[in-house]
């Protein structure tokens, strides 16, 4: 590239430049759909590896946008309805010397009614309420560590000065549905890291294979390019777009097959949710990650195919 | 003005000596027949100046460039400025003799390939020829593509191994002069050849090769 322009910087030569790429895009479309058994065994598992990891990913991004008011314990404490306001500061003072405290909110019998009413969109419910059945309420929030999660939630000192303490009526905790929820984050995130790797491997082995057939089987017509006098970058160049037609080729696949894995595994989530009473809403991959995406395949095939087309010139020529 | 210049240049195939210290010069515009036995070495001699091949000992110098010390990409770029005939010529058989012709004008990205590509089949005698594919082609019309392509654009050195080795006599004849005449205009010219009727009858320099050693005549 930097020779063309200092050497003969003509509107022709660029012409002549861009020809050749586009004479090099169009052999290697072509040449995947010549040969539908090729079609098949490569274009089958690099969509499936990039399947499922749309897959892992866009669950993993629906359940954090669906939980994000859900990354703490939300423990809440009513309290009894003759309770001095003085022991309410008590236990709010109490309550934050323990580990792990984010943060502690109290609130009076309407102001909890209110709350009610807006975490549930249930206005007109509670405005055609005769009396208020909730009573004073303290909210805490308590961090949750996911690496924690064999810490006993339930047997700690702070759950044990609520049980014990006499003014408090009942508690009631989140942490069994969170729990829930790391325990199949985890899961998708180690299933994301295998889908990776998978793809990753099957990238480089189809291409690796591909190439050493392609190379092997036009070997003259390398040795004429060597002859006459084409650098390495001319000749790898008939080679190059195979990877990069075939990766976007296969997202194209990937995704469409993703849509419909997602779709049945988000029905699930969505039950899931809904049975803690959470609004569940999906959301897919955006733009920019989908163009990262095949950026991403696209490299790491372009890569293995200039590392193995080197490697050959270097060998046999 | 020296073109070509061989300095105790040695090269051995696995304990064969093909090339022991051997030193030799070619001037600028010469033509020379390479001569000697089969399996003298004529062969090596012109894949060492293509730096097809490196030598084992010794430099060559091409146009005081020292061939033996470039990297991949400048031995590319200096092949652009030579042309060689193999003795087994290579094609992209499933296109046609335009195309096969066009490709060091299409690496380099020339200019006015058309015009080229006519003139040149027009001096190896194969008019209206162009649009023909490699396959149907005989092995004398190969012959002469491949010099076609060898000498489109212009090299400063011709390297010729066995050009005339399917030919017939005349044709044999007209190909050779037509590369004395490229030679005439100033390109360096080198055929290899076991033909010695045609080497004695055309009266040129010579080089000949034998037992590790080159005899100039
Ligand atoms: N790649 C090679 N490996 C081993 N020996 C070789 C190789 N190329 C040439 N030779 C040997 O070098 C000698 C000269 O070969 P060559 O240059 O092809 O001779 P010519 O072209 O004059 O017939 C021969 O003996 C041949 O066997
Ligand atoms: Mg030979």
């Amino acid at each position: 590239m930097k020779k063309l322009f200092q050497n003969r910087l003509s509107l022709e030569a660029l012409m002549s430049y861009m020809k050749h790429h586009k004479e090099c895009f169009q052999y290697n479309a072509k040449l995947l759909f010549k040969n539908p058994m090729k079609l098949f065994l490569i274009i089958i598992p690099i969509s499936i590896a990039i399947s499922l990891v749309l897959v892992s990913y866009i669950l993993i991004k629906n359940i954090n946008n669906n939980l994000i008011d859900y990354e703490h314990e939300k423990i809440i404490l009513f309290l009894k309805k003759d309770i001095p306001n003085n022991y309410v500061d008590d236990i709010k003072k109490n309550i934050s010397k323990k580990n792990n405290i984010i943060s502690i909110d109290f609130y009076t019998e309407e102001e909890s009614l209110n709350l009610y009413s807006k975490i549930n969109s249930r206005d007109n419910v509670v405005n055609n309420l005769s009396f208020n059945p909730l009573p004073k309420t303290i909210i805490i929030k308590r961090k949750v560590i996911d690496y924690d999660y064999d810490y006993d939630y339930e047997n700690n000192d702070l759950n044990i000065f609520l049980e014990n303490n006499a003014y408090i009526d009942s508690y009631s905790s989140n942490i069994i549905f969170l729990k829930k929820t790391i325990y199949i984050k985890n899961i998708l995130y180690k299933f994301l890291i295998f889908a990776l790797i998978f793809l990753i491997l099957i990238l480089i082995n189809v291409i690796n294979n591909y190439i050493k057939i392609e190379v092997t089987s036009n070997k003259n017509k390398i040795l004429i390019y060597r002859i006459i006098g084409a650098r390495n970058s001319y000749i790898r160049r008939e080679y190059m777009y195979f990877p990069i037609v075939l990766n976007f080729l296969c997202f194209l696949i990937g995704f469409i097959l993703a849509q419909f894995i997602t779709r049945y595994f988000s029905n699930s989530i969505g039950d899931f949710l809904y049975s803690y009473e959470i609004q569940y809403s999906f959301l897919n991959i955006s733009f920019v990650e989908a163009v990262l995406m095949v950026f991403f395949i696209i490299i790491i095939g372009v890569t293995t195919c200039k590392i193995v087309i080197n490697r050959f010139l270097d060998e046999d020529f | 003005m020296v073109m070509i210049s061989f300095n105790n240049v040695c090269k051995i195939y696995s304990g064969k000596k093909v090339f022991y210290d051997t030193s030799i010069n070619i001037k600028k515009g010469d033509f020379i027949f390479l001569t000697g036995e089969s399996g003298s070495g004529k062969t090596t001699f012109l894949r060492l100046i293509s730096a097809l091949e490196k030598p084992d000992k010794g430099d060559i110098l091409v146009d005081d460039l020292s061939i033996t010390k470039l990297n991949n990409n400048e031995i590319s770029d200096y092949r652009k400025s030579v042309g060689i005939i193999m003795q087994d010529n290579y094609f992209v058989e499933d296109r046609t003799v335009n195309y096969n012709i066009s490709l060091p004008l299409l690496v380099s990205h020339r200019k006015e390939i058309n015009r080229k590509i006519r003139a040149v089949l027009d001096l190896v005698n194969l008019n209206n020829q162009g649009n023909k594919i490699i396959q149907s082609l005989s092995a004398g019309e190969r012959q002469r593509v491949a010099i076609a392509r060898a000498i489109i654009h212009r090299p400063n050195i011709i390297l010729a191994d066995e050009p005339t080795g399917n030919l017939d006599q005349n044709l044999s004849k007209s190909i050779i002069n037509m590369l004395i005449k490229l030679s005439q205009y100033g390109a360096t010219v080198v055929v290899a050849t076991h033909e010695f009727n045609l080497v004695r009858e055309l009266q040129q320099k010579i080089i000949n090769i034998s037992n590790e050693k080159i005899i100039s005549e």
